[in-house]
């Protein structure tokens, strides 16, 4: 007997899915497609990308292409506005005469496309519909979390413009609602170049579908990304047996050229909405962006941990606020978030609770060691503290020794690399102390730390008990539906405001920002890279 | 290790339906009794599994680590509980591999030299030269030995004992019915505890046909902060994962974050899924693989299965304990 759509069932289907999958790669000849990514291309590689207006002709330039790729829509489906767009970038590109010949070639192929109408994409995809209809197969899923923000070629309204009802089709907008399905085939309309990579990993690595069906117009080439595996060991390799998601693949020799706009609109999309630099200043902190549902967005720490409501809204106990690292986000999670002060409400819970126990001093008195351990890196690398721990038969990471100097992280958790740490800073002079005095530091400070990690624990413990009542009282057991945005006001002792806020898509390469943009919320409604 | 059939006397039942253990739940109990079993004095083995899916496997890897521990308990009485039986009380003990087999009475603890010392009185043994001489323990070597207060069966009595053991139907009735009472859990399991445990809420198992446990029930879990008794601990990353256990299952990239903080005495099971594999880890791995003693393989059981369930990646390393 097969097991059933359960939790387990479907993490059954997964490993059988992972075993057998299927990857097919449809070309579909269509030689109007292929000019317009050839022309593009051409267009792209002439304009300066650091030069605003020619930034902005190249983002036209993609979105207008991407609108055809995308899409599975009839060509001249009013929610395309294909005509429109040609239009806008004639408009732009008119100080460029070096592109006009190309643009004019554009403008020509998008004006075919319009007049054809018929999009082999979507008549690819009604017959296959059709087909599984027919044998009463489960629906099939397809991608529209074709790029970060609103993809091109993907309205709103994409799944009431399909004649197809919602029994036989799924549209994956997100890796959250490919976490909650398991699907027995899932269409990729398109190259995928832009897809958050998080949620194209879970979609070819994690089982998600038996079958993965892309479909490609000549010259759109579809590349599955490389996957780390671990190292060869001496027991168990050759045992293992490897799967190979690519059975029936017809290989596309590629012209990198020709994709180098979809290349550089991944990065130009982040610096569009958040304008920070990948590289650091001094003072600046490394964060992640993170774009809501709501036409909003913030940067958060990067590494830190973040508070997230169950997808269903059904609020039952404490049990089902969690807090995962923020690299663990997908796309369509909640999560709460207090505005212009992340972080902060820890640290006032934390004060309190120490203040009224008349210990005020007791996190200067955990923690002024850093201090030391911030002079010593001065002439010494992460990696040579590690190193030197090591040594001492402490053993631990570089990036510890980096995250013990910031505020998220209070100090080693082992008592012993604390109090190796401690006495490396003492044989390198930045604690003077020694002998007695020195075991009485480390112990003194060993204690407190202990102290202060309990206070820690008990005012987010505080936090949560008082979120989760304000958060029961307002949505219950799942009586009313979590929107993309809402904010709920918080009693009691911690008595602040938060927002509930869905995750659109999050910027995981690091930018580098001074710390008043943390929590920061970035009204982004209008800009023109959120379309 | 687990007799070879127990995949097919295994059952899953999820909810109303049943199901006989699927290979990859089969290859995680298989891969969790292989880490419990494989302890090497002085070393630690650190092991990576890569998997589609997450859900489910630090429970079937659990289950894998006690049955391996149920069949390697031994009912041996401890140093404080040797010291405290009364003098003139029958003992038996035999060397750790079962040879030189011993009877004799108890005549007392004694300290010499700084070092505690039970001395015991050999009533019978192989060799009749050492009947009614003196025996002194030293506390240093005691665990050299397996001492009882039960007669131990004859060897072929054993072997007979063994034979009807490996006959029964049922997987878990091959345990010692005394190890499931014994202190001390055989594993820790550093997990998101209650997607854990919402996730073992409607899966049960059933060995040989018999009526279903629940999956909670049958791991003997307990949560590792409480007194209860339990054979498998739980504990979220940020716990305090206090105590030594003989194999910890880090479940997921947040556990991974906390294993320098674990006994250095514990083997380490980390299991993640195919995009929770990222750079970090990757060179967590690099950095174990290249500390990773070398030659060593033919000292852990050579017993493996031939091929794992597809899909199924791991590594593992046998490192240094220091």
């Amino acid at each position: 007997m097969t097991l059933g759509q359960s939790l387990f069932g479907r993490t059954n289907l997964r490993f059988e899915n992972a075993r057998q999958q299927k990857l097919i790669r449809n070309e579909i000849y269509f030689p109007l497609a292929d000019q317009v990514i050839r022309t593009s291309s051409r267009l792209f590689q002439m304009f300066d990308h650091d030069e605003p207006i020619q930034a902005e002709v190249s983002r036209r330039l993609w979105v207008l292409r991407s609108s055809i790729l995308f899409t599975v829509l009839p060509f001249d489906d009013p929610a395309l506005q294909l005509q429109d767009q040609m239009i806008e970038l004639e408009k732009m590109s008119e100080g460029l005469p070096e592109a006009s010949r190309w643009i004019e070639s554009l403008k020509h192929d998008v004006a075919d496309l319009v007049r054809l109408a018929r999009n082999p994409k979507r008549e690819w995809l009604l017959q296959s519909i059709a087909e599984h209809s027919k044998r009463g197969d489960e629906p099939i899923g397809i991608l529209s979390a074709l790029s970060a923000g609103r993809p091109p070629g993907w309205p709103a309204e994409a799944l009431s413009l399909l004649p197809a009802s919602k029994s036989q089709i799924v549209l994956i907008g997100s890796r959250r609602q490919l976490i909650s399905n398991v699907f027995e085939s899932v269409v990729l309309p398109c190259a995928c170049r832009n897809v958050p990579l998080q949620l194209l990993f879970d979609l070819l690595f994690s089982g998600r579908a038996s079958t993965l069906e892309v479909l490609l117009y000549p010259g759109e080439r579809f590349q599955i990304p490389r996957r780390l595996t671990l190292p060869n060991d001496r027991f168990f390799e050759g045992r293992l047996s490897r799967t190979q998601i690519e059975r029936e693949v017809v290989v596309v020799p590629g012209e990198p050229a020709l994709h180098a706009v979809d290349d550089w609109i991944n990065e130009a999309f982040w610096r569009g909405l958040h304008g920070a630099a990948r590289t650091s200043l001094p003072d600046q902190v490394p964060a992640n962006y993170i774009l809501f549902c709501d036409g909003t967005g913030t940067f958060l720490p990067a590494g830190s941990r973040i508070l997230t409501l169950p997808e269903s809204g059904a609020i039952n106990s404490e049990g089902d606020l969690c807090t995962v690292p923020i690299d663990d986000l997908c796309e369509g999670d909640l999560i709460v978030l207090r505005t212009g002060e992340s972080g902060l409400l820890l640290d006032e819970a934390s004060d309190r609770i120490m203040g009224q126990a008349g210990n005020g001093s007791l996190f200067e008195m955990a923690t002024d060691w850093k201090e030391a351990l911030d002079a010593l890196l001065v002439t010494h690398s992460n990696e040579e503290v590690a190193r030197e721990l090591q040594d001492r038969g402490a053993p631990t990471r570089a990036i510890n020794i980096h995250h013990w100097i910031g505020p998220e992280v209070l100090g080693p958790g082992s008592e012993r690399v604390f109090r190796e740490l401690i006495n490396l800073l003492a044989e390198k002079g930045k604690i003077r102390k020694a002998g007695a005095e020195l075991a009485s530091y480390v112990e003194s400070r060993w204690y407190s730390l202990q102290e202060l990690r309990g206070v820690r624990q008990k005012a987010g413990n505080m936090i949560r008990h008082d979120l989760f009542t304000a958060l029961f009282s307002r949505y219950g057991g799942g009586s009313r539906p979590l929107t993309d945005m809402d904010s709920v006001h918080i009693e009691g002792d911690t008595g602040t405001e938060l927002l509930i806020l869905r995750v659109s898509s999050l910027d995981r390469n690091i930018a580098h920002v001074f710390p008043s943009r943390l929590g920061q919320l970035d009204d982004l409604k209008g800009n023109k890279w959120l379309g | 290790m687990l007799p070879s059939d127990f995949s097919r006397r295994i059952s899953v039942v999820d909810g109303s339906l049943r199901a006989s253990l699927p290979d990859w739940a089969a290859s995680l109990v298989w891969l969790g009794g292989w880490c419990r079993s494989n302890r090497v004095a002085a070393k630690r083995l650190i092991v990576f599994v890569v998997l589609p899916a997450r859900e489910f496997a630090a429970a079937f890897l659990g289950l894998g680590c006690l049955l391996a521990g149920a069949r390697q308990y031994e009912d041996s009485l401890s140093w404080p509980k040797f010291k405290a039986l009364k003098v003139g009380r029958r003992v038996f003990w035999s060397r750790k591999d079962g040879t030189t087999r011993y009877q004799g009475s108890l005549l007392g603890a004694t300290a010499c030299g700084g070092a505690e010392f039970i001395a015991v009185k050999i009533t019978k043994a192989r060799r009749k030269a050492e009947v009614d001489t003196r025996l002194m323990i030293n506390r240093k070597y005691f665990d050299d030995y397996r001492f009882t207060e039960e007669e131990p069966p004859t060897r072929p009595r054993a072997l007979s004992l063994n034979a009807a053991g490996q006959s029964l139907a049922c997987l878990v009735e091959n345990c010692n019915p005394k190890w499931i009472w014994t202190d001390g859990a055989e594993g820790l399991v550093v997990t998101s505890v209650a997607p854990f445990e919402a996730s073992m809420s409607d899966l049960a198992i059933s060995v040989d046909g018999r009526p279903p446990i629940p999956m909670s029930d049958i791991l003997c879990s307990g949560r590792n902060n409480s007194q209860c008794h339990a054979k498998l601990r739980i504990d979220h990353p940020r716990g305090a994962l206090a105590g030594d256990f003989p194999l910890v299952i880090l479940d997921g990239p947040s556990a991974f974050a906390i294993h320098e903080h674990l006994s250095p005495l514990s083997n380490i099971l980390v299991v993640l899924d195919r995009c929770e594999y990222r750079e970090d880890i990757h060179n967590a791995a690099l950095g174990v693989r290249s500390i990773s003693t070398e030659g060593l393989t033919a000292v852990l059981p050579s017993s493996m299965p031939n091929l794992f369930a597809p899909s199924i990646e791991i590594a593992a390393y046998l490192i240094d304990d220091k």
